[in-house]
């Protein structure tokens, strides 16, 4: 059995692996200090069972879950978590694994004989309870994530959406009506395929008669809006914090 | 535990409808155990007017108590503590006129006989009538008349038990994860870790109101870094300027705690890397000026709250204990979090 810790705290993460090796003395044990290096070393090594600790710099262990789930072979994802910082209730309404620090192991032996990989609903309901701080995209076989703090603004396009940012585009299999949902006001609505940041949002530019579009800094890209969102993005640009 | 009670019932004058209804409870079983024999004695005019005398006077020598009681004890709790009792008292004096008459088998002369003349049905009656009836009207117009002050009594003790400091639940949890990862892989630290998580807890569960040498304070300060330092490990770094000239300063206690608290949890354990939170203690024309910087978190994190709430309530004791010339100042820098507390020595 492949097992992979998350933990910013390094004797948090002696711990979980001394009471691994005691309950499965053949497992194999990797550790990360955070979300993005789990993602990393997952990729290359796709641990069967994820110990996520919830709080961390960066991704939040629920946003790895999150991202985790949409994969085609998930892991199973078993948090640990210091305190209610999640609501525990979601969890288990969920059938989400989670262990209270302490952790301890009899506690642990239980969840892992249990760990089943996590589903897509489980993501979904991860999702609900905080909003997501990057757009996990899949680049050459690999998993990146994206903060959304980068990102310029997201497109549909036939099937997928488009993901710009500063210096890059990447496709996502996401619905922009889902997107939306997701993102808190940064993001605005400014077209049926269109969803863009506030954050990089320059100006807007006649294109013709009554039709316009958004200019961002930084990209030269231009995305046409509609007539009945041009008062709106007026309006924010006006009001615009500078 | 009287006075408490007397809080939470007299809160904002309300009407104490409940002891109202408790005290007609308590007349009617009074003139019930007597015995239609002593109501045929027929009360005279002048009997009336001394009773009515003596009721006004003990109205009045009441209210007059109770606004020298708030006007000689600056505390309302214990002014508020000792009109309670004056009126239990008189409570008291009804329940031992109740067994006297039960003991004499309601039998007027018996009742007189026992207490030697000093207590008669009538004055007995009277005395049920009075405590019965005027208690709960006066604690009634005390609460209205010293509603304010009463509200604000609850509100001391309120800022000073509960709604105060509190530590956060996470480095409880946490603090005892890593003592537990440590009892084998380091077990005197692990030792130590305790006793420091055992001091900080002592002094969180302390009174909150007392003034203690700055020295102590940076003791617990020390303490409770230990331990975040062993959670944390290399990603937490402290580095502290103190004017030795501060550390018998008198200062609130919990004064660098929860401010070293929110710095960890917002600037330390947010970034990958962690960062160095700084302490600078110096004392400047007579003022104890404190600055505590913590880098600002990494990325795109939406502000948690929780900063708030410590900074708040430490202004709060601190306003309480030095007034107006205290202050607690927080700002942002381009990179860091400065927090700025003066105190006048």
């Amino acid at each position: 059995m492949k097992y992979l810790i998350i933990d910013d705290e390094p004797i948090a993460r002696v711990r979980l692996r001394e009471m691994l090796g005691r309950i499965d003395p053949s497992g194999y044990i990797l550790e990360a200090e955070n979300g993005e290096e789990a993602m990393s070393i997952y990729e290359q090594e796709a641990a069967e069972v994820l110990l996520v600790d919830i709080r961390m710099p960066g991704i939040s262990g629920i946003e790895l879950a999150y991202h985790l789930s949409a994969l085609d072979n998930p892991p199973a994802v078993i948090f640990t978590t210091a305190y209610n910082e999640y609501a525990l209730e979601a969890f288990e309404a969920n059938a989400i694994d989670y262990l209270l620090k302490p952790i301890q192991q009899d506690r642990l032996k239980r969840a892992l004989a249990k760990a089943d990989p996590i589903t897509k609903s489980q993501g979904n309901a991860l999702k609900e309870g905080g909003s997501r701080s990057h757009i996990a995209v899949n680049q050459k076989g690999k998993i990146k994530l994206v903060p959304l703090h980068q990102i310029c603004y997201f497109r549909a396009e036939n099937k997928y959406v488009a993901v710009r940012t500063r210096d890059a585009r990447y496709l996502i299999n996401e619905t922009l009506n889902q997107l939306e949902e997701d993102m808190d006001d940064e993001f605005i609505r400014v077209h049926r395929n269109a969803l863009i940041s506030t954050r990089f949002l320059e100006g807007l530019e006649k294109i013709d008669d009554n039709r316009w579009c958004v200019l961002f800094q930084d990209i030269d890209d231009k995305l046409e809006i509609s007539r009945r969102q041009t008062p709106t993005i007026r309006r924010w640009l006006r009001n615009k914090p500078i | 535990m009287l006075n408490r009670n007397y809080h939470l019932d007299f809160e904002r004058g309300r009407f104490p409808f409940r002891l109202i209804f408790i005290s007609f409870a308590l007349l009617f079983m009074a003139l019930g155990f007597s015995n239609g024999t002593y109501w045929d004695s027929a009360v005279t005019p002048f009997q009336l007017v001394i009773f009515g005398g003596v009721l006004l006077v003990w109205i009045l020598v009441s209210l007059i108590m109770l606004r020298i009681l708030y006007g000689l004890i600056s505390s309302r709790k214990i002014a508020g503590g000792i009109f309670v009792c004056w009126l239990t008292m008189t409570g008291v004096a009804l329940v031992i006129y109740l067994f006297l008459l039960i003991y004499s088998d309601f039998d007027p002369e018996r009742l007189r006989q026992l207490t030697r003349g000093v207590l008669t049905p009538t004055t007995g009656r009277t005395l049920v009538i009075m405590v019965a009836v005027f208690s709960p009207f006066l604690l009634w117009v005390e609460s209205v008349i010293f509603a304010n002050k009463a509200a604000l009594a609850a509100m001391e003790t309120k800022t000073f038990s509960n709604l105060d400091f509190r530590i956060r639940p996470h480095f409880l949890f946490n603090t005892l994860n890593s003592v537990a990862g440590l009892i084998s892989i380091h077990p005197k630290r692990a030792e130590t870790a305790l006793y420091y998580l055992a001091d900080v807890f002592r002094v969180v569960m302390a009174d909150k109101r007392q003034l203690v040498p700055l020295k102590a304070e940076l003791d617990l300060a020390e303490k409770y870094l230990f331990l975040e330092k062993t959670r944390l490990g290399e990603r937490l770094k402290i580095s502290s300027k103190i004017d030795p000239k501060s550390v018998g300063i008198r200062v609130p206690v919990l004064l660098l705690q929860p401010l070293l608290e929110n710095a960890v949890y917002h600037g330390i354990e947010t970034r990958f890397k962690g960062g160095t939170i700084t302490m600078n203690i110096r004392v400047i024309d007579n003022e104890l000026i404190i600055k505590i910087t913590n880098p600002l978190p990494e990325g795109n994190i939406k502000r948690e709250s929780g900063n708030k709430v410590a900074q708040d309530n430490l202004r709060d004791r601190m306003t309480k204990s030095f007034g107006r010339k205290s202050s607690l100042d927080a700002y942002q820098a381009e990179s860091s979090y400065n927090v700025i507390v003066r105190i006048p020595l």
